[in-house]
């Protein structure tokens, strides 16, 4: 651990108190609270949503699948992108005109019934702790490797840095601190591309010339990390749908001021984190060839420091000022960026606890508006908590699980929640539970029978289930709607929230 | 003329709800025709990315030798088409902003006008 890797790690943590000082001050009101007023402009929003797409799993881990897997994580990488096609073409505006703080805003203005709109925010509530646990995780193991902290105090700095953000400077603190991240990420992207491409005379295709001819041909095909065929299909489509159940992304389309810029807003975050996602195949090449495979693994055995030893060996090696410096501010990062995603899903998963079960469905909307924004604040304390408790707990244990969990979820619950609420006439409130139940067994019960959990001994073939999973969900929506009797109000309500998600009349201001 | 939209339940919903007579609103003309339009312009856009992302992963899982051809040095048809699928994703965006703000909105304006001017409100 040197010091320029402290001084960087604390300049990001003194940077990100200030924001939340800042921010708190201006954070009095629900509005402010879940969505920083409606007051960003698109190219904020679309950098904090870059800022919150690009968890460690993109900065770290895709680089890392690249450098030991070839084309594997140039493949992992391009999904993500895709997946904004989905939320601008369909979702970001009839999201941000009919919904108010969170995806169960959808379900409450569709369905007016108590049971749908908990049985959604228990789809939230699992999608964003399979979420948050991993990256509590992977903080304890990076800021152990990297710092030198051991794990717990590392899970519980993280955690109660997050709630100290969350609970006083709510979405403005949130997005700012995901500003600075992406920000931060981008410039290190630069930095590192230019260094990267500098040393092949800017001729990418070197890497891969490279990487063929010292890794053997074998390293560039497709299947080395995802070998069965159906995985890859399975992944793509847990990507492009999953995406739209995944309530930390989602709700940020509700800090703009209107349609227009939430639309806006996704071009910015397609073009940077695009640009970085491509930037990552060179990464990853580049490491596999300064850095070697082996070398890579013996750091960490999922490739996750690939990009801080590439960034350390271009700056000049390990204990040079310039690889200290280099390795420093990617490890800064590295945290910024642990931290500026566990904001977005802590404050996403304390919508669903305060706003939707507790002030919609147990008190039916009638709480006071300060109560409202206090019980938010306690709810990101427990939940906080609840993360930081279940992030020590899970010290090595697998949780490659959760997160192909939460995907799978996102896709097979979530998705076919909010997709059918926004488009089909006849979901009702049993359609609602249909999906949540049948999308999330089956996606709890595939994922943990699956090689993720169960390795060699799995007794289902598939890493990723949602290939399956997520028709099981829609055929839950369709089933448990049908075997209840059409409700006129419901169908009054499609009428209503079709209306408003396709111009705006009735939107939150 | 359907009845105004009440609530079934007493849950807290958005502005606008008890007040309004969206059922009118839904079946003006003009935002029927907005309805059209979107799904005439969309549906074809969600085909060509969903449908060129999932071949893409389809290729990659069953037919890995095709992705395998070399086309410069070591640089194989796989990532190309990789590259090609960024192209694709950010020319559909790209595409979609113009379109609605060009045809979408206009149109949204005028159907607000519409609906602001008939039964909605009453």
């Amino acid at each position: 651990m040197s010091a320029i890797t402290i001084w960087m790690f604390g300049a990001v943590i003194l940077l990100t108190l200030v924001i939340t000082y800042w921010a708190a001050k201006r954070t009095k009101t629900t509005g402010e609270f879940y969505a920083a007023g409606r007051s960003l402009t698109a190219s904020q929003n679309g950098l904090a949503l870059a800022g919150d797409w690009c968890s460690a799993a993109a900065f770290l881990g895709f680089t890392g699948l690249t450098a030991l897997y070839g084309m594997d994580g140039a493949l992992y990488a391009v999904g993500p992108l895709v997946a904004f096609c989905t939320a601008i073409l369909l979702f970001a505006e009839p999201l941000r005109n009919a919904g108010k703080f969170t995806l169960g805003d959808i379900v409450r203005c569709r369905m007016r019934s108590r049971t749908a709109l908990v049985m959604t925010a228990i789809g939230v509530i699992v999608v964003n702790l399979a979420y948050l646990v991993p990256q509590m995780a992977g903080a304890g193991v990076l800021i152990k490797l990297l710092l030198g902290l051991p794990y717990n105090v590392a899970v519980a700095f993280v955690g109660v840095a997050m709630i100290v953000y969350v609970a006083f400077g709510g979405m403005l603190a949130t997005t700012w601190v995901q500003i600075v991240k992406a920000i931060l990420l981008m410039t290190a992207g630069v930095v590192v591309l230019f260094l990267c491409l500098k040393a092949v005379g800017f001729n990418p295709v070197e890497y891969f010339n490279l990487a063929e001819k010292e890794h053997g041909p074998k390293f560039l095909r497709a299947g080395n990390y995802l070998k069965n065929p159906f995985d890859q299909v399975s992944l793509g489509l847990s990507y492009i749908c999953g995406i739209i159940g995944l309530p930390h992304v989602m709700t940020r389309f509700y800090t703009v001021p209107d349609a227009r810029t939430a639309r806006r807003s996704v071009i910015w975050v397609m073009f940077l984190a695009g640009a970085f996602f491509i930037a990552t195949a060179i990464f990853g090449l580049a490491a596999a060839h300064f850095i070697g495979p082996d070398a890579i693994r013996v750091a960490d055995k999922g490739g996750n420091l690939a990009l801080p030893l590439l960034a350390q060996y271009l700056g000049g090696g390990a204990n040079t000022l310039g690889g200290d410096m280099t390795l420093g501010f990617v490890s800064a990062i590295a945290v910024a960026t642990i931290l500026a995603t566990v904001a977005g899903l802590t404050l996403a998963t304390s919508g669903a606890v305060a706003h939707d079960i507790y002030v919609n469905a147990i008190m039916g909307g009638h709480v006071a508006e300060r109560l409202q924004v206090r019980v938010a604040r306690i709810s990101v304390l427990c939940v906080g908590a609840l993360a930081t408790i279940l992030g020590i707990a899970a010290q090595g244990v697998n949780v490659a699980v959760l997160v192909i969990l939460g995907f799978s979820v996102a896709a097979s619950t979530n998705f076919p929640v909010v997709a059918l609420a926004l488009f089909w006439r006849r979901l009702n409130a049993g359609g609602v539970v249909g999906a949540v139940v049948v999308g999330l067994v089956g996606s709890v019960t595939l994922a943990l029978i699956g090689p993720a959990f169960l390795g060699p001994k799995a007794l289902w073939p598939l890493v990723v289930p949602t290939i399956v999973t997520m028709p099981l969900g829609f055929l839950g929506a369709i089933i448990g709607s049908l075997m209840v009797s059409q409700d006129p109000q419901s169908n009054k309500s499609f009428e209503e929230i079709t209306v408003r998600a396709h111009t705006g009349l009735g939107a939150e201001i | 003329m359907d009845a105004k939209v009440t609530p079934a339940m007493p849950l807290d919903v958005p502005a606008y709800s008890n007040d309004s007579n969206w059922s009118a609103a839904y079946r003006d003309q003009k935002f029927q025709r907005l309805l059209q339009l979107k799904a005439s312009r969309v549906r074809p856009a969600v085909l060509l990315y969903a449908l060129t992302y999932i071949a893409l992963s389809s290729l990659a899982g069953f037919a890995p030798q095709i992705m395998d051809a070399k086309l410069i040095g070591s640089l194989s048809v796989g990532y190309c088409l990789i590259l090609l699928t960024y192209g694709i994703a950010w020319g559909v965006a790209l595409w979609y902003v113009r379109v609605a703000e060009t045809e979408f909105d206009p149109l949204k304006e005028s159907a607000i006008k519409s609906i602001q001017t008939g039964e909605f409100l009453q």
